[in-house]
């Protein structure tokens, strides 16, 4: 079986909306989220932090007809799907359109329109028709299919916080079972309201930063984004330009609780070490480690159990988490890590974990902490744990 | 070499949803709409390997408890919002609530692909079945009825949910394909209003339960100028019953 390689990306986040600058921000350490306007003065909002796109100029690269047609999570997963193809090389003339599939992860969908209709309904004002139509989760991928032409396989397919490992797995299945040529993989969710009211009244939003696996770590950071990324058997176009190898992916489910992690990580492990035995590697080829890392007390104690209890032989790699920078971008989190990671193995540099300052004993992992770390990669492991105990792991390799 | 993919039970309801007597007061109607028919689907399959991986396909999955709990938020205020309901907002949320009901630790697969959302969680099912990767699959598909989900597919439609129990174990119901590709759409049977994406799986269990003459079949559905199609080969065994075709 031919290796499933990425050979094109594209980014639209808080972080930037072009790979060098989402790089750059991540590898300077900075921190992307910040009080958010119509929360500022609001006694229903005790938390203000989040990490929202208030500049419009990610839309550039967008035809207007879809910016008119379609909603925000729509647009965002066209306009980095764009970025992505210009990025591979791929000559859309050149290559067979049945061919080509989308598929595509999010938690909400587009929660935008949805808030919006909710407001016009609450204050009894008409909501107009094509409000109405912009809201199906499924003209996310069918917006990037129009604009791309593809015909082939299309699915909407949301798995929350992992919705873009999720994406990922059925994108390299396609591939790997020969009904795709090229597949638009990804994931996306835009700053919603709900998923803020949600998370605060669950008690798990930091009131200033994020801090992962940090002993005074408050909590998470709402936030917004979409990842993309082209995705081909090596070696069947001329010119790929390889970003590294989908090496393995484990997923599972923790048959649980909605929100709460296994209490012995369970889920985390099984798709770590599922991830891990599909990739034909061993636990010590792991170099580096892109932890789901929210930065909640839960997530963080469960996510170093469940790691300490994969490499009980073996020397513990190092890890981060750039939810620490980017806040946590929903079903755009796992791909956006996802990229960050294929952009540190062509860099041979690890991202940091920024506004680490206190060890936890309960977390006690190498934490790549507020500093980049240049080190030698050449294969990696992505976890994203989500909503409905739907967990993932994605092994990434040069 | 792919394996023979058959289709060994199915259900469909559009009722009873209500009676499931659940511990977790929280779970809102389409995940008791899920957990009914996936645990009617078990008890009628019989000796079968109940921890199998779930594709779910919704076009408006919790769209409802996410409208009702932003309602709260928008009316009453954000501190106002139940957090126990919260996680009925997710859009995985239904399926996930099934496969924490029914102890499934395999991977659950949420398809929200319009209309053809059904026919696509059957497919993909029937793919990974297929190449070798898993060995049986719960295939479900929901909707629930509600205002806002009316207004935004601009028509009514009747709440259901259908599940089915794919494997490679022989059975009279086999899939022979799963593809996507132009043409018209073509229904075995419109009698009821049900919604597009739980209708191919209505179709397969109106089949499995009648219609059972060694014959084969297509199940389509158009989204724009996206046709799904699924090929069924029925090879007979029960009585037949007249089914437009």
């Amino acid at each position: 079986m031919k290796n499933i390689v990425v050979t094109g990306m594209g980014v639209l986040s808080t972080a930037g909306f072009t790979l060098e600058d989402f790089w750059q921000t991540l590898y300077n350490g900075r921190i992307t989220y910040g009080i958010i306007d119509e929360f500022k003065d609001s006694p229903q909002y005790r938390i203000k932090i989040g990490a929202k796109i208030y500049s419009d100029k990610w839309a550039q690269n967008l035809p207007q007809k879809i910016i008119d047609t379609y909603g925000k999570a729509a647009c965002y997963s066209v306009s980095a799907s764009l970025k992505a193809i210009s990025n591979s090389g791929i000559d859309l003339t050149q290559i067979d359109k049945t061919r080509i599939a989308v598929v595509i992860g999010t938690t909400m969908g587009e929660i935008e329109v949805e808030e919006q209709i909710t407001k016009l309904i609450c204050a009894d004002i008409a909501v107009n028709d094509i409000l109405y139509k912009k809201y199906p989760t499924f003209n996310i991928v069918k917006a990037i299919a129009d604009v791309i032409g593809a015909k082939g396989y299309l699915f909407a397919v949301p798995a929350a916080c992992a919705a873009g490992n999720y994406a990922v797995a059925v994108a390299k299945q396609l591939l790997d079972w020969n009904y795709a040529d090229v597949v638009i993989a990804g994931g996306v969710d835009v700053f919603s309201k709900v998923a803020f009211a949600g998370f605060q009244r669950l008690l798990s939003l930091t009131p200033d930063l994020c801090r992962p696996f940090d002993k005074n770590r408050k909590g998470l950071v709402v936030g917004e984004g979409c990842g993309i990324i082209i995705l081909e058997r090596e070696k069947e176009r001329k010119n790929q330009n390889i970003y590294g190898r989908i090496l393995g992916i484990g997923l599972s489910s923790n048959a649980y609780h909605m929100t709460a992690p296994h209490f012995k990580g369970d889920g985390e492990l099984s798709v770590m070490k599922k991830a891990i035995d599909n990739s034909g590697i061993s636990i010590d080829d792991i170099d580096y480690i892109s932890a789901h890392g929210t930065g909640t007390k839960a997530n963080d104690r469960i996510e170093t159990l469940a790691i300490k209890n994969l490499f009980v032989k073996q020397s513990l790699p190092p890890a981060s988490s750039i939810k620490s920078m980017l806040g946590h971008s929903m079903g755009a989190a796992s791909i956006l890590e996802m990229i960050a990671c294929l952009l540190m193995l062509q860099k041979n540099i690890i991202l940091p974990t920024a506004n680490y300052e206190a060890k936890d004993e309960e977390c006690d992992l190498d934490v790549v902490a507020n500093k980049p770390r240049k080190q030698k990669l050449n294969c990696v492991i992505s976890n994203s744990f989500a909503f409905g105990g739907q967990t993932s792991s994605v092994v990434i390799g040069v | 070499m792919k394996k023979k993919v058959y289709i060994t039970n199915s259900i469909f309801l559009n009722e009873g949803f209500n009676d499931v007597n659940l511990r977790d007061k929280n779970i809102d109607f389409i995940g008791k709409m899920c957990i009914t028919t996936i645990g009617k689907l078990l008890e009628s399959a019989g000796d079968i390997e109940k921890n199998v991986p779930v594709f779910w396909g919704s076009a408006y999955s919790c769209l409802n408890s996410l409208h009702e709990f932003n309602k709260v938020c928008e009316k009453s205020g954000a501190l106002m919002v139940n957090p126990s309901l919260f996680p009925n907002t997710v859009l995985n949320s239904p399926a996930c609530r099934a496969g924490i009901h029914f102890n499934i630790t395999q991977p659950i697969y949420n398809i929200s692909n319009g209309s053809s959302s059904g026919l696509d969680a059957l497919g993909l099912a029937y793919m990974y079945i297929a190449n070798g990767e898993i060995d049986a699959a719960i295939v479900c598909a929901a909707e629930e009825e509600s205002e806002i989900a009316q207004k935004i597919e601009g028509k009514a439609f009747i709440q259901s949910c259908a599940a089915i129990y794919l494997s490679a174990q022989k059975s009279d119901l086999e899939i022979l394909e799963y593809r996507k590709d132009y043409a018209k759409i073509m229904l075995l049977n419109e009698e009821q209003p049900i919604y597009g994406s739980i209708n191919a799986l209505y179709q397969i269990d109106c089949l499995l339960k009648n219609y059972m003459r060694e014959s084969q079949f297509d199940i389509e559905c158009i989204i724009d100028s996206y046709k799904t199609t699924i090929r069924l080969r029925c090879y007979g065994g029960k009585n037949d019953r007249n089914i437009e075709s």
